[in-house]
């Protein structure tokens, strides 16, 4: 009895690691966070705030300078990162850019092929705020979404 | 970055042109700094009207277009613009935007749009001289990106208000936050020229003030416009006028008459022609629904008749499909123009005056519009930079009124309709 007690809990274990292993690869799932340099001076920012940095409606947080960067277009966790915290989807954001473009009041922010390029960007310049998987989370950077 | 003097724009444009040069010039030690980035939108469009005695146009530079003149068509709003930006430092940029589109002359000549440099004064401030977007209406920067739009053209009735697109001269921008509202003030100065399939002339003395709300979802825009319009053949009216008048006076009993076409030569003088617009819009789009609306109050005088405008659109996104409903009004107030008086003039010269009061009323009948229009469409973003439209608009003439549409012939019913159906494809690249 308790050694098919032990045998069924091993089997539950297993099966809860292997839907674990299948949570954390599923893209529908992966968390997307908002990262700048670990030494940034930018702290945590609301939703607001970075919704109004990504849509170039400001470039200071309290008085830091910010310089947001995007993933490439077409990557999930870019669109999953444009749902979540400025609520667009690809072609609404295509279409606000166009009209900032053109009638020359701004340009969108520069993109970038993937998370390690988000990183390093950040790394390079402690006012770049950038978007990554939760999982690519290291310690040269910090996060600043709530 | 290659400059192309066009034969119109002549000396103007060579000397905007300079201007970007010897930025570029004047910066060759940051050589490596320089950035041009080159983009572009276009609309590829077929429209057809169920209304055969007079032509629908997508602006009123256009001389014509669908239902009388043509059956489908792509010239109303079929079009390819082209973008550069070019980041000299960090506070220095310019813009050059080439747009080729169904214009006066009834082709697609390649325009300069826009040719400016900008300043960056402050993170929130901005100075940009040369040639910009005219800001009159809340859409009036992109009117021409279909993509930007829901619509397959901004409603007629408010955008065809004022048809000049563009401004020659200087424009600031300044933006500031009241209690988190995000606020962007904006004033220009400058002229344009007018160019019509009719007639000529040129807006000078333009200026406009602008504000922009941000409320997030919600945007609110309040604005004034101003301009003086002159317009080169009605001068040729007007000298018509005075000869006659002249003439009439050095005979005694014709005199009087003789004064009368004076004093209107006088008072219909296009010269004095001022063009007002007080508007007033809203945007929300929380993402799911899409909710605009616009007013325009259209002040004018002399041969051009006051009109009032409004619209109001209203969406819902499913997925990639954003259908809409649109409806849109602009109503004028009639001005019937004095005339010369024809009873106690010799043959010949009664005829005469019967000419020139004819041109007059031609002159002032010929601009004020009045109709209204339903409008059911579909947006389909079908893929990355590419959205596919379908719109019908009901389209009904109040009063003696052409609305927005030109020639029209003898057999126009005052009072009838029309369906405009259009088929569009929009994209940026």
């Amino acid at each position: 009895m308790r050694s098919s007690f032990i045998q069924r809990l091993r089997l539950f274990t297993l099966t809860g690691a292997m839907a674990g292993a299948l949570l954390a690869v599923s893209p529908a799932f992966a968390d997307v966070v908002v990262v700048v340099s670990a030494k940034s001076p930018v702290g945590p920012l609301t939703g607001d705030q970075i919704s109004e940095v990504f849509l170039g409606k400001t470039s200071t947080v309290g008085s830091v300078n910010v310089v947001p960067v995007d993933l490439a277009e077409g990557n999930a966790t870019r669109d999953e990162f444009y749902q979540k915290f400025v609520g667009k989807s690809a072609p609404q954001l295509k279409a606000y850019w166009s009209k900032l473009i053109f009638s020359g009041k701004g340009q969108p922010p520069k993109e970038l092929p993937d998370n390690a390029a988000v990183k390093k960007a950040v790394n390079d310049n402690p006012n770049t705020v950038g978007y990554i998987e939760k999982s690519a989370v290291d310690a040269s950077v910090k996060v600043v979404s709530p | 970055m290659k400059c192309n003097p066009l034969a119109r724009d002549g000396l103007r444009l060579t000397v905007l042109c300079s201007a970007l040069l010897l930025a570029h010039a004047a910066h060759a030690d940051a050589l490596d700094d320089i950035t041009i980035k080159a983009s572009g939108f276009g609309t590829i469009d077929g429209v057809h009207s169920s209304n055969d005695t007079l032509d629908f146009v997508g602006n009123r530079t256009q001389p014509d277009g669908p239902g009388y003149s043509k059956g489908w068509t792509m010239s109303p709003d079929s079009r390819v613009g082209v973008q550069f930006d070019g980041q000299f430092t960090s506070n220095l940029s310019g813009v050059l935007q080439i747009v080729s589109q169904y214009n006066y002359q009834g082709a697609y000549t390649p325009e300069i749009e826009w040719a400016n440099l900008k300043y960056q004064v402050t993170p929130d401030w901005s100075v940009r001289v040369g040639r910009t977007a005219l800001p009159v209406y809340m859409v009036s920067d992109t009117r021409l990106v279909g993509y930007a739009n829901p619509w397959v053209r901004p409603p007629l009735e408010v955008y065809n208000a004022i048809p000049i697109t563009n401004s020659d001269g200087i424009d600031t921008s300044y933006r500031f936050n009241v209690k988190g509202v995000g606020s962007t003030l904006q004033a220009f100065y400058g002229g344009s020229f007018l160019k019509f399939p009719d007639f000529e002339g040129r807006a000078s003395q333009m200026w406009g003030i602008n504000d922009t709300l941000d409320f997030g979802d919600l945007t609110v825009r309040a604005g004034y416009f101003s301009a003086h319009a002159s317009f080169y053949t009605a001068q040729a009216l007007y000298s018509g006028l005075n000869g006659f008048g002249a003439a009439l006076s050095q005979i005694p009993p014709l005199a009087p008459i003789g004064q009368t076409a004076l004093n209107l030569a006088t008072q219909y003088s296009a010269s004095d022609v001022t063009v007002t617009e007080t508007t007033l819009g809203a945007i929300w789009d929380p993402g799911t629904w899409l909710v605009q609306g616009e007013f325009a109050d259209g002040g004018r005088n002399m041969i051009l008749e006051p009109q009032r405008a409004a619209y109001v659109t209203a969406g819902y996104h499913f997925g990639p499909w954003l259908p809409y409903v649109t409806y849109s009004k602009v109503t004028s107030t009639t001005v019937t123009p004095a005339e010369i008086p024809t009873t106690g003039l010799p043959a010949p010269v009664a005829g005469q005056a019967a000419a020139l009061n004819a041109a007059l009323k031609g002159l002032v009948q010929g601009t004020g519009p009045a109709q209204n229009t339903i409008s059911i469409g579909t947006r389909w973003d079908v893929m990355r930079n590419v959205d596919l439209k379908f719109q019908v608009d009901r389209v009904s003439f109040s009063g003696d009124s052409t609305g927005e549409f030109r020639n029209a012939q003898p057999n126009f019913q005052p009072g009838s309709h029309a369906t405009v159906v259009s088929l569009a494809a929009d994209f940026v690249f």
